[in-house]
C-alpha cells in the first residue's frame, strides 16, 4: 500500500478529526476494501476519489453505519475510539452525511424538510408555530449564505439550492460540537456555474473549523476545493497526498489504473458531409429560435448552463418534448413534421435520455429485454416473439459492446452504471439509426468507461456515417468527441466552434459570460 | 475496458446450457435441454403456489379421504372458480401496463342486467342480447380509457368513479330487482351448464382466455411493450413505445373480459342481478397479484393468475368440506396472499442487492 502521504498521527501537531486505520470489507466473492487508512483534520477538506467500484461508496456506508467493517478496523474521532458500523455512534460522534440524492422531499418546502431533522417548534396546543419555524429555517440557511424562499416546494428550487439546504440541514446543530461532514458526489447533477455556490458553502463549513470529506469523481473541482486527496482503486488507497503536489493527468491515470492516453488527438471531421437534418427557428420551453444543421458522420456537441436549452434540445430533436419551428424540418431532403417519440425511431432517430434509471432502462426487465426494447418487431418469427432470437441477438450485441454475454438473462439493475449506459447505447445502435441523440451520456460513468464510450461514438460516426447530437454539461465530453460545438445561452446559439477551435476555455467563457 | 469485476457473480454463473449458435443440436443435447427446462420450470421460486396447491390437496385428502380426493371435488372446484378466474384475468392486462381497473365488478353486473332487460323485457334473441351486452362493455372501456389516457387522471380513482356510475346505471336498468324468466333460466342457463367431460362451458372459456392472454403477453411484441409500459412508462415512451395506446387497449380488454365473466355468471344463476359483480373484485385482485408471483415473477401473467385462483379455490373447497366456518375461509385467503407477496418481495430484494438470480 502506498501510504506515503499519510503522516503518522504521532508526528502531527494537530489531532485528526477523523482517523481510519486498516478498514477492510469483504463481500461474498469480493474484497471491497483492503486495509484503507485515511485522515481528515479540522478545518480541512479532504477529497476522496475513485471510480465506480473502487470501494468509495462502501467506505462511506461503513462510516455511516450501514455496513460492518471486517475485524481489525480501527477508527478515532478526535482521538477517541469510534465504533464503526453503527449509525447511532456515527451520529453521536458528529459525522454528518449528505448523500447524492440529498434525501429531501421535493413536494415539501425548505421549512418542512429542515424540520424533519431539527423538529418543529409548537404552540402550547401542539400546533406548529409556522412563523417561528420559518424564521428558524431562514436563520439556519443564512448561516450558510443561502437565500431562498423557504415556503416554496424544494422542487421549484435550483439543484444547488437543494444541495445547500441538505448541507444546512445536516449541520443544523454544528455550534454544539465539531462536525465531520461527508459529501457524497454533491456536484454530480450540478451545472458548473452553480458548483461555485456550493463551494462557497463548503468553505463556510471549513472556515467554521469543521472537517469535510468530499467524495467526487470530477477531478477538476478537487483542485478548486480540497487540500488533501485520497485516491481509491480496487479497494486500496493508491495515493494520499496534498492536492498541490498532483497534476490532473497523474490523478486521472491513478484513478483509471492505467496511463490514460494523452487526449486522443481527435481526428475531427473537416470536410462537410451532406446535411442529414436541418431545423430552422426551433423554439420550445427553453429554446428561442435555434437554427441547426446536422451533417452525416458528424458529432455535434451542445453546451450550455442549466436553463440555456441544453437539456431541452436533445429531447426536442428526439421528439420527446413539443416544439415549434419556423420552417418544417428537413430530414435527408424530405420535409417532415416534428416527430413524436413514437415516430422518431421510424425516421432513423434514436435517443439516449439523460436519466438512465428513470427514462432509459426498465429495471424489472433483463439485460436482454432492455437491449431489444427498441427492436422488438424484428425479433418475431411468424408473428410470434421468439425468445430464442431475443437471447441470441442480445448475446451478439453484448459481445459487440464488450459486456459479459452471460448477463443477458440477468436483471439490468445488477450491472454497473457504465455498463448500463452501454446497454442503452447499444439498444439505440441496434436499429441502425441515421441520427443518434444523446443527453448527458457520461453522467455517473467512470473515467475509463468514458474513454471507451467516446471511442465507440467516434468510431460509429466515422464508419457508419451516423450523425450524433450530444448535449452535455460536462465540457470534457464535448472537447473529447465533437467535430463541432454549439454553445447555448438563453435558448439561443451564442457561439459555434469546430475542429481545432474547440477548447474548454472558450466553451466555458461563452457559457458563463454572455448574459 | 471491463467492469466485470463489479459483477461478482458473473464468474460463478454456469455456462449457458445452449451454445448461442447452433441450429442442429445433437439428440442428447436436445434432451438435456428439455430436462434443463423442466428443472427450470419446476423451481420453487417460479411456481411456489403449485407446491402449496399440492400440499393443500394432500392435506385435505388425508383429512377427508372419502370426500376430498374425488373427481366430483375436482369438477366442482373448476366449475365454481371459473367466474373468479375470468374476473382475475380481466385485470392482468391493465395491471401489466400499470393501470388499475376497479370497475370490472360493475361491468359484470352491467352485463347481467342488460341481458335480463333485453331478454325478459324486450324479447331480444339470446345471441343478439349477448352481442349487445358485450359491446356495451366496450363503451365502458372507452370511457375508462378516455379519462385515464386522454385526460390523464389516475386510473384508480377514475375506475372507482366509473364503477359508481355503472352501479347507478345498473340499478336504473333493473329497478334494483333480480330479473328472470323461463327463457333466461333454461336457454341462457345452458350456456353455463352444458357439460363436456364433466366440465361446464365457463371452464373452457377460462382456458381460451388464458391461452389468448398468455400468447399476447408472452409471445407478442405488444406483450413485451405492455410490460415495459407498466414497469417504466417514461423509458418505454422514449424508446418509441406508444404507451398511451397500450394503456387504452388494456382498459378495453379488461372491460370485455369482465363482461364475459358477467355473461357466464348470469348464465350460471339464470337471472339478471345488479349486485352480483362487485363481490368478485377483491378476490380478483388477490389472485392477480398472487399470480404475479408465479411463473414470471414480478409480472402479471395469465397462467400464474389461474394457479392463484386454484390455490385459493381449492383451499376454500377443502375448508368447506371439513366444515370450517366462514371466518376460516377469509383467513385462508388473507394468509396465503400476504405470505406469497412477502416471500416474493424478499426474493426480489435479494436479486436487487446483487445476489444473482442464478
Amino acid at each position: 500500500m502506498n501510504g506515503s502521504g499519510v503522516l503518522e498521527a504521532s508526528e502531527r501537531e494537530t489531532t485528526a478529526a477523523l482517523r481510519l486505520q486498516g478498514i477492510s470489507k469483504t463481500f461474498p466473492g469480493t474484497l471491497a476494501l483492503d486495509h484503507v487508512s485515511l485522515e481528515v483534520d479540522r478545518g480541512e477538506i479532504v477529497a476522496l476519489l475513485g471510480h465506480n467500484g473502487s470501494g468509495k461508496s462502501t467506505l462511506i456506508k461503513i462510516l455511516a453505519g450501514f455496513h460492518q467493517p471486517d475485524s481489525g478496523a480501527e477508527a478515532w474521532v478526535d482521538d477517541e475510539p469510534f465504533g464503526l458500523g453503527s449509525s447511532e455512534e456515527a451520529m453521536a460522534k458528529g459525522l454528518r452525511f449528505v448523500h447524492q440524492d440529498l434525501g429531501l422531499i421535493r413536494e415539501l418546502n425548505a421549512v418542512d424538510n429542515v424540520a424533519l431533522t431539527i423538529g418543529y417548534s409548537r404552540t402550547r396546543v401542539g400546533q406548529i408555530h409556522e412563523g417561528r419555524q420559518t424564521a428558524r429555517t431562514e436563520e439556519l440557511l443564512a448561516r450558510f449564505g443561502v437565500e431562498l424562499d423557504v415556503t416554496r416546494p424544494l422542487g421549484d428550487a435550483s439543484p444547488v439550492e437543494r444541495t445547500c439546504v441538505a448541507i444546512a440541514r445536516a449541520l443544523w446543530d454544528w455550534h454544539e460540537g465539531s462536525r465531520i461532514l461527508v459529501l457524497d458526489e454533491p456536484t454530480a447533477s450540478l451545472p458548473s456555474r452553480e458548483v461555485s455556490r456550493l463551494f462557497d458553502v463548503v468553505r463556510e463549513v471549513r472556515a467554521a473549523g469543521h472537517a469535510v470529506l468530499y467524495v467526487s469523481h470530477r477531478m477538476e473541482e478537487i483542485f478548486d476545493i480540497a487540500e488533501e486527496l485520497v485516491v481509491l482503486r480496487a479497494g486500496r488507497v493508491v495515493r494520499a497526498a496534498k492536492v498541490v503536489d498532483q497534476t490532473p493527468r497523474e490523478l486521472a491515470s491513478l484513478i483509471a489504473g492505467k496511463t490514460v492516453v494523452e487526449q486522443e488527438s481527435v481526428a475531427r471531421q473537416q470536410e462537410s458531409g451532406e446535411v442529414a437534418l436541418s431545423v430552422r427557428g426551433l423554439s420550445g420551453r427553453y429554446l428561442d429560435g435555434i437554427d441547426l444543421e446536422l451533417r452525416r458522420g458528424e458529432v455535434l456537441g451542445v453546451a450550455g448552463l442549466l436553463g440555456s436549452g441544453r437539456d431541452e434540445l436533445p429531447y426536442v430533436i428526439a421528439g420527446a418534448r413539443p416544439s415549434t419551428s419556423a420552417q418544417p424540418w428537413r430530414l435527408d431532403d424530405h420535409e417532415i413534421e416534428p416527430p413524436s417519440s413514437a415516430e422518431a425511431p421510424a425516421l432513423g432517430i434514436a435517443f439516449v435520455p439523460a436519466e438512465r434509471a428513470r427514462e432509459g432502462l426498465v429495471a424489472e426487465f433483463t439485460v436482454g429485454e432492455n437491449l431489444m426494447l427498441g427492436a422488438l418487431p424484428s425479433m418475431r418469427r411468424r408473428g410470434v416473439l421468439s425468445s430464442r432470437r431475443v437471447r441470441l441477438q442480445a448475446r451478439r450485441w453484448l459481445e459487440e459492446i464488450d459486456v459479459d454475454v452471460d448477463t443477458a438473462d440477468r436483471p439490468v439493475s445488477t450491472l454497473s452504471g457504465g455498463n448500463q449506459q452501454r446497454i442503452l447505447l447499444a439498444r439505440c445502435l441496434y436499429t441502425h439509426p441515421s441520427i443518434l441523440v444523446l443527453s448527458e451520456p457520461t453522467a455517473g460513468v467512470d473515467v475509463g468507461a468514458r474513454q471507451a464510450l467516446y471511442r465507440l461514438l467516434r468510431e460509429r460516426a466515422k464508419s457508419t456515417s451516423l450523425s450524433i447530437l450530444l448535449a452535455s454539461s460536462d465540457v470534457e465530453d464535448l472537447v473529447s468527441v465533437c467535430d463541432r460545438v454549439l454553445v447555448l445561452v438563453g435558448g439561443r446559439i451564442a457561439d459555434q466552434m469546430s475542429g481545432a477551435e474547440i477548447n474548454a476555455e472558450r466553451i466555458v467563457s461563452v457559457m458563463e459570460n454572455v448574459r | 475496458m471491463t467492469e466485470l469485476a463489479e459483477i461478482p457473480s458473473s464468474r460463478d454463473t454456469p455456462p449457458p446450457s445452449q451454445p448461442p449458435q447452433g441450429n442442429q443440436q445433437h439428440d442428447d443435447q436436445g434432451s438435456r435441454k428439455l430436462l434443463g427446462r423442466a428443472v427450470r420450470i419446476s423451481r420453487v421460486d417460479k411456481i411456489g403456489a403449485v407446491y402449496v396447491l399440492a400440499a393443500i390437496i394432500v392435506l385435505f385428502s388425508v383429512w377427508k379421504p372419502e370426500l376430498f380426493p374425488t373427481t366430483a371435488t375436482v369438477k366442482s372446484v373448476l366449475n365454481e372458480n371459473s367466474i373468479a378466474a375470468l374476473a382475475a384475468l380481466a385485470l392482468i392486462v391493465p395491471l401489466a401496463t400499470g393501470v388499475y381497473d376497479l370497475s370490472i365488478g360493475y361491468v359484470m353486473a352491467l352485463c347481467s342486467v342488460l341481458l335480463a332487460a333485453l331478454i325478459v323485457e324486450h324479447h331480444v334473441a339470446i345471441p343478439i342480447a349477448i352481442a349487445i351486452a358485450l359491446s356495451m362493455s366496450l363503451v365502458v372501456g372507452l370511457v375508462n380509457a378516455f379519462f385515464v389516457v386522454i385526460v390523464g387522471i389516475d386510473s384508480f380513482i377514475v375506475t372507482l368513479g366509473t364503477g359508481s356510475l355503472l352501479q347507478a346505471v345498473n340499478l336504473l336498468i333493473s329497478n334494483d330487482e333480480t330479473v328472470t324468466n323461463a327463457q333466461m333460466n333454461t336457454q341462457l342457463g345452458k350456456v353455463a351448464t352444458t357439460e363436456l367431460i364433466g366440465l361446464q362451458i365457463p371452464v373452457f372459456v377460462v382456458i381460451g382466455v388464458v391461452l389468448l392472454l398468455w400468447w399476447l403477453l408472452e409471445r407478442t411484441v405488444t406483450g413485451r411493450r405492455l410490460y415495459a409500459t407498466g414497469f417504466n412508462e417514461e423509458a418505454a415512451r422514449l424508446a418509441g413505445v406508444r404507451t398511451r395506446r397500450l394503456r387504452f387497449g388494456g382498459l378495453m380488454i379488461s372491460a370485455v373480459v369482465a363482461a364475459l365473466a358477467g355473461l357466464m355468471l348470469t348464465a350460471q344463476i339464470g337471472a339478471g342481478d345488479p349486485d352480483i359483480g362487485p363481490a368478485y373484485l377483491l378476490d380478483a385482485f388477490a389472485a392477480a397479484f398472487l399470480g404475479a408471483t408465479q411463473i414470471r415473477s414480478g409480472r402479471f401473467n395469465a397462467v400464474g393468475t389461474v394457479i392463484a385462483v386454484l390455490v385459493l379455490g381449492t383451499g376454500t373447497a377443502g375448508l368447506t368440506l371439513i366444515g370450517a366456518q366462514a371466518w376460516a375461509l377469509n383467513m385462508y385467503t388473507g394468509v396465503v396472499l400476504l405470505i406469497a407477496l412477502a416471500l416474493t418481495k424478499l426474493e426480489r430484494q435479494q436479486v436487487r442487492t446483487g445476489r444473482a438470480s442464478s
